[in-house]
């Protein structure tokens, strides 16, 4: 689709008037395949000797659009991939998994009939379970939801600290008093001695306020998902594009990040302009946590 | 392909996710992996723990032994990515081949520097005195040489994690699972 420069218009509008068509003017099952190949590219493998072919498959399906659909190649990426992961399956983070079961889905999706319907409900199901897993850990693991998981974060985490300080009214010294005597026994392997960290009332009511937040709206994340009604269409992508911004930018896990995006995106219909585009901002948004901002936290003002 | 594998990745993510509560439960896995999705869930991180280390001498001396991460590339048992999977999946396996390694290796005092640094510390009265409860040695060499600072005959290796007592403030080391131990047979000389 091309766009006619109109003279009235700047130089910078027409460029993005540009890339909005370009984005519109795709199906969601092409542009999520393809963002899934770039997913794949820059988070997939998880070890250096599957990293090679990966690499190999991936561009090759991204750069000849008429390989974009052959299920063979697909179904090698989704091997090697479990391939990668099965080496070391203890060490990786839950993202790659996830990548995993997606470009399985993506293979998958290839045998169907109506691809774009399957890997719709394939990403629905998929975030769905992530994020039931991740509520149950949160309320059976027994340490997030009494608030003592959040509360010994505001007390250790370096970039916490200052805030838990300025809350508790308590010297920062104070705070890294206790962590490093943790780091100490923990380095030596003292077990049964208790350290004392500095304990505020104010912060464990607010480590028990923000879990209790994280919990729920997880929960409703779940719950929006795992119900298959598409009167809960608009709610499930406000609260997903809601946590990825909320959550990545505190926590910079962007492969996650990305992840949880092209599903997000998988799940739009492709009358779905606004969504499309709303997945795509937050794509490049997304970006902005491979920035480390959060060390500023940590610098001595 | 419309058959019972039709929701083939869900399947998928759900049999692993059972296999990783498995592993939790039985094997010690910290809940953070295993793609179980338990991250940030739990106190019970692989960087909230840690190894313990304890050898004796022939003597029934006990002394704590330091490893420092990274130092060393071999043996593997040595080596920070098997310390890292022994600590996310501590097995009485590789507990014991760490025991085996720390057990092989030259053990020698820490360096002075360490020690000042540990005595300049404000520690509480109880961690100071578990500090200075047993002398602490550190892994110098892959291979014991002659001059090594003592002669081990046990090497206990645990894993250990983080407890917190939110009421009280207070954080704990407490040992995950079993241990793993490695011994020397004594030389005995005929007369």
């Amino acid at each position: 689709m091309t766009v006619r420069a109109d003279s009235h218009q700047s130089p910078h509008k027409v460029v993005i008037a540009s890339i909005e068509s370009a984005i519109l003017a795709e199906s969601v099952y092409t542009i999520v395949l393809r963002l899934t190949l770039v997913l794949v590219l820059l988070h997939g493998a998880s070890s250096a000797f599957i990293e090679m072919p990966i690499r190999i498959l991936a561009i090759l399906l991204l750069a000849f659009p008429a390989l974009l659909g052959r299920k063979e190649l697909w179904w090698s990426a989704a091997g090697l991939l479990a391939l990668g992961n099965a080496l070391q399956w203890y060490s990786i983070d839950n993202h790659k998994y996830l990548i995993n079961y997606w470009v399985v889905a993506c293979a998958m999706s290839m045998h169907q009939p109506e691809p774009a319907v399957y890997l719709r409900v394939n990403s629905r199901v998929l975030v769905g379970l992530v994020f039931v897993a991740a509520a149950l850990w949160k309320v059976f693991g027994g340490e997030y939801f009494d608030g003592s998981f959040m509360y010994l974060t505001f007390l250790t985490d370096a970039r916490l600290e200052r805030l838990a300080a300025a809350i508790s009214d308590q010297p920062i010294e104070a705070f890294r008093r206790g962590t490093d005597a943790l780091r100490l026994i923990g380095q030596l392997g003292i077990e049964q001695v208790a350290v004392p960290l500095v304990g505020s009332a104010t912060v464990k009511s607010i480590a028990l306020i923000v879990s209790m937040s994280g919990l729920v709206y997880e929960s409703l994340v779940a719950l929006t998902h795992v119900l298959p009604t598409n009167r809960l269409y608009y709610l499930r992508h406000i609260l997903l594009i809601g946590f990825i911004l909320i959550t990545y930018l505190l926590l910079p896990v962007s492969g996650f990040a990305f992840m949880l995006m092209v599903a997000g995106l998988a799940q739009c219909r492709d009358e779905s302009s606004g969504l499309k585009m709303g997945y795509m901002f937050v794509f490049a948004g997304v970006q902005f946590t491979r920035i480390p901002w959060q060390q500023l936290l940590t610098l001595p003002f | 392909m419309k058959n019972s594998l039709t929701h083939l990745a869900p399947l998928l993510l759900v049999i692993v996710a059972g296999a990783q509560l498995t592993c939790v439960t039985h094997h010690g896995l910290t809940p953070w992996k295993g793609g179980g999705f338990g991250m940030f869930a739990t106190i019970n991180s692989p960087s909230n723990r840690f190894l313990s280390i304890v050898g004796t001498d022939g003597d029934g001396k006990r002394y704590r032994i330091l490893l420092q991460p990274g130092r060393f590339t071999a043996p593997a048992e040595l080596s920070s990515e098997f310390i890292g999977k022994l600590l996310t999946i501590p097995t009485r396996r590789d507990l014991a081949g760490l025991a085996t390694a720390v057990l092989n290796a030259h053990i020698a005092p820490i360096g002075t520097g360490v020690l000042e640094r540990l005595r300049r510390q404000n520690l509480s009265a109880e961690v100071a005195a578990a500090v200075e409860a047993i002398p602490i040695l550190e892994v110098a060499g892959v291979v014991k040489r002659p001059g090594a600072a003592v002669d081990l005959r046990e090497v206990t290796v645990a894993a250990l994690r983080l407890r917190f007592d939110a009421g009280a403030a207070t954080a704990t080391l407490e040992q995950i699972g079993g241990h793993g131990k490695a011994l020397r047979e004594p030389e005995y000389k005929l007369r």
